[in-house]
């Protein structure tokens, strides 16, 4: 996992023009990014080992026997949407195969963006916050910053391969496997840590660089879902690493090269943003600096409106990935419902999801616009935790300085929170539904029925982002850590918790556990006038608190 | 405006177990320019910040242009204009979209007045915030704060990341403050910018004031310094009450004097046939170092 720290000679040749001294402290400032990080890496490491492990751990009480396995892989593995974002089972009777399958993708995924974040938290967002001004004053090279953020990203890779390899083999799940399964999922996301470190030479901010790579580990895993939900073999999934990391067939006559793959185009990826990272001056990025409007048209006059000028374009970039990921579920919602109309067993399962029987394209419908629900809530919490560091950079000072109240202040990003969070479940059911409905001959129908389905998880979105807003008003120091531990929950319960074996009860203990699931099952409005009631007491117990206390603090 | 601008009476703040303010008094009246010293970590911010309405007293009164800072903030802001100590603007905005949004926060500024403010700082109001220097965005700030037309403004560490010919210029626009009778608060440990400025200087120490008054008052209750040469020896200087720093090499006298004792050491001086005789009053810097170096007893 250490490829991209090659030998100061290697680098040196790539490099030739850089002079040796461009590395010069990077062990030191390696030091200091790992003991900034000290909680976030094992975190992040070991608990995405843990959830490979606990995935593993799960197949003998779910499927003991290799009919009941053959019996999945044939009712699963015909399903496109299913294929698409899990990827090919390779070997559906070893207990290594179906967690391969099952947790692969996802761990890679997850791990990919964290660690594309925490390169651009140790480079680009150092660098624009000025702190990078006062270690480059020190006998520090220009490339040692961006080479201790790619090292600190790769020593978390490391560790999870490790912990991971160790666990695997540790339940009996054949040692080559599994060091071929977690090696290859740590170096398919070591290959964004790659393309973080040249966005970070992009952008000028750390928002515009997490905002690019994120943007590239969408569209890798777009390109390979697609690849994947084409019938035969597409060439598609020899393009990314996420297909490079499935392909890799741990459990199941690895090809081993394709970890070597990820490596060596993880090193020439770190190496191009090394060499871009030594040669420009500090602050400066590829894209030109813009000049902007001399003056901010007239509805920008409160915290509110100020809110929606500074969120409106991460609210798009948000919006247009819902719409694109809702047309793709759209497209692949009839073939996935002629598959299955003639297979009982995928019918059952999708019923005991739903919780009783119901018309197939209807199951289809709620199983595919939850995943809107949690997308709502990652946008509502991020943009909600935007108040916090409006209080701590101290932005907050200055507009309560003027005359316009705590109580509208908190609303600014709370309403671009709670908006925003209700237009990404509305255009992510309207563009599944339409998308939908132009192979089934209703457009405006489907649309309206997948929009109406997918809104229906409003107040439960509302809830879930109404309580980092609300701790921003009572609590601010718990805000960020509440906040994820509540999304991480639902993502754990309502994604994971039938895989996990968690009982029924913990499941739907979620707010989203609540939501009715219409047009498969009946209406019931109760659950959803109670979460919005809820999510109302919240959010004035967040405004009851913010009139009181000092703030910053 | 009847009363003070400005009144606060044994204030006191806490965070946990540090005692930020521990009775602090401070009154500022209408009309003048008031300056707030005090090293960092007095108290000065968090002073400022109550009065703000930001945080709020533990104990104590404050009164803010007749109202209290905690319940009418909002009333209260539209009528004074804050620059705080730590300037931190929107990344994405540029430096006009800055002053257009905060003036209109603060209840509109004069477009006119403004623009003369961005030319005097020499400020490119199309650039976004992120391209901006330090001192740049503090202009930005400055300017958004001295654009409006109200009756009390406060600067906390106003002058800190501009080049001195900015500080200059920041200087002017408060003399012009001044002359048009609007009251200002004015935190700051650049000495020589309070004592061109302020008429009026209150020093904070560990949370509590320990002198407020006219630079002029507070300069006749310290010790002046005093350089003579006598035309004989001098004698008995020793029993001089009052005396300090002195050094005499037989011709020259150096030393300082408290005010009081000054005519002794005077008529001292006139028997030994003085030759010349100089006389400072204490700089704004000596008296400030004196004021920290006499408590010994730390913070």
């Amino acid at each position: 996992m250490t490829a991209t720290a090659p030998p100061a000679t290697h680098v040196d040749i790539v490099l030739s023009r850089a002079p040796r001294s461009a590395f010069a402290g990077t062990g030191g400032l390696l030091r200091l990014a790992l003991r900034r990080d000290r909680i976030r890496i094992p975190v992040w490491a070991v608990g995405s080992a843990l959830l490979l492990v606990a995935v593993a751990s799960s197949w003998d009480r779910l499927y003991p026997t290799d009919a009941d396995r053959l019996n999945l892989a044939q009712s699963l593995a015909g399903d496109p949407t299913l294929r698409s974002i899990l990827g090919p089972i390779f070997d559906p009777l070893s207990t290594g195969g179906l967690t391969a399958w099952r947790a692969g993708t996802s761990t890679a995924l997850v791990l990919a963006l964290v660690v594309s974040f925490l390169v651009v938290r140790h480079s680009r967002a150092d660098e624009a916050e000025g702190r990078m001004e006062l270690v480059l004053g020190a006998a520090v090279g220009r490339a040692a910053p961006l080479a201790a953020a790619i090292l600190s990203g790769a020593a978390l890779l490391g560790l999870f391969a490790v912990v991971a390899a160790l666990l695997l083999s540790a339940l009996g799940l054949g040692v080559a496997g599994s060091v071929a399964l977690a090696s290859t999922v740590a170096a398919a996301a070591l290959v964004f840590a790659g393309v973080a470190s040249l966005t970070a030479q992009i952008a000028r901010t750390s928002r515009g660089a997490n905002g690019l790579a994120g943007l590239v580990v969408a569209v890798a895993f777009a390109v390979t879902a697609f690849g994947n939900g084409q019938d035969g073999t597409s060439p598609l999934v020899w393009a990314t690493p996420f297909g490079w990391m499935q392909q890799t067939r741990a459990y199941a006559d690895e090809r081993w090269w394709l970890i070597g793959l990820s490596l060596v185009v993880a090193a020439a990826l770190a190496l191009a943003g090394l060499h871009v990272a030594a040669r420009r001056d500090l602050g400066d990025g590829l894209v030109a600096q813009r000049r902007g409007r001399r003056s901010a048209p007239s509805w920008i006059a409160g915290p509110v409106a100020l809110a929606w000028r500074l969120d409106r374009t991460y609210l798009v970039v948000w919006l247009i990935a819902v719409a694109a990921l809702g047309a793709l579920e759209g497209s692949m919602l009839t073939t996935s419902v002629q598959l299955v109309e003639g297979n009982p067993e995928m019918v059952a399962i999708l019923e005991k999801i739903a919780g009783g029987p119901a018309d197939l394209r209807d199951l289809f419908l709620v199983t595919m616009t939850g995943l809107f629900g949690l997308i709502a809530a990652g946008f509502g919490i991020t943009t909600a935790l935007r108040l916090r560091a409006e209080e701590e950079d101290g932005r907050a000072e200055l507009v309560l300085s003027t005359a316009r109240s705590r109580v509208q202040w908190l609303l600014g990003h709370g309403s671009t929170a709670l908006v925003g969070s209700t237009l990404i479940l509305v255009v992510g059911g309207l563009s599944l539904g339409a998308v939908f409905g132009a192979s089934d001959g209703d457009v405006v129908g489907q649309a309206w029925r997948a929009m109406l389905a997918s809104a229906l998880m409003a107040p439960a979105v509302w809830l879930v982002v109404a309580i980092p807003i609300a701790l921003v008003g009572t609590l601010p120091r718990w805000a960020a850590p509440v906040a994820w531990l509540v999304l991480v929950w639902c993502v754990l319960a309502g994604y994971f918790g039938q895989v996990l074996g968690l009982p029924d009860w913990l499941q739907q203990s979620t707010p989203f556990g609540h939501v009715p699931l219409w047009p498969a099952q009946p209406m019931s409005w109760t659950p959803l006038v109670v979460l919005a009631l809820l999510a109302a007491a919240v959010l004035a117990a967040g405004i009851a608190g913010i009139r009181r206390r000092d703030l910053p603090r | 405006m009847t009363g003070p601008v400005v009144a606060i009476h044994d204030l006191r703040k806490s965070f946990g177990s540090t005692h930020a303010l521990v009775g602090l008094d401070l009154e500022v009246q209408a009309g003048e320019v008031h300056g707030f010293l005090g090293p960092n970590g007095a108290g000065k911010t968090t002073t400022l910040r109550i009065l703000m309405g930001l945080l709020r007293a533990d104990a104590g009164t404050v009164s803010l242009l007749g109202g209290d800072p905690w319940q009418d903030a909002v009333a209260l802001h539209s009528r004074l204009s804050y620059v705080p100590g730590d300037v931190a603007l929107w990344p994405s905005l540029t430096g006009g979209e800055t002053l257009d949004i905060l003036g209109r926060m603060r209840g509109g500024d004069d477009a006119q007045r403004r623009a003369r403010l961005v030319d005097a700082f020499a400020l490119d109001p199309g650039v976004k915030v992120s391209a901006y220097s330090k001192g740049n965005r503090q202009k930005v700030a400055l300017i958004a704060a001295l654009a409006a037309d109200v009756e009390l403004y406060v600067f906390d560490e106003p002058t800190d990341g501009l080049d001195p010919l900015m500080s200059e210029v920041f200087r002017t626009e408060v003399s012009a403050l001044h002359r048009a009778g609007r009251t200002v608060l004015l935190s700051s440990h650049v000495l020589a910018e309070v004592d061109a400025v302020c008429d009026r200087i209150s020093i904070v120490r560990a949370g509590r004031i320990v002198e407020s008054g006219s630079l002029a008052e507070l300069r006749h209750l310290q010790r002046m310094t005093i350089v003579a040469v006598t035309g004989h020896e001098l004698h008995g200087i020793e029993d001089v009450p009052g005396l300090a720093d002195v050094s005499y090499d037989g011709t020259t006298l150096r030393c300082t004097v408290e005010p009081a004792h000054l005519d002794e050491l005077l008529s001292h001086l006139a028997a030994a046939g003085v030759v010349s005789l100089e006389s400072r009053p204490p700089t704004l810097e000596e008296m400030f170092l004196r004021y920290y170096e006499q408590a010994g007893d730390g913070r």
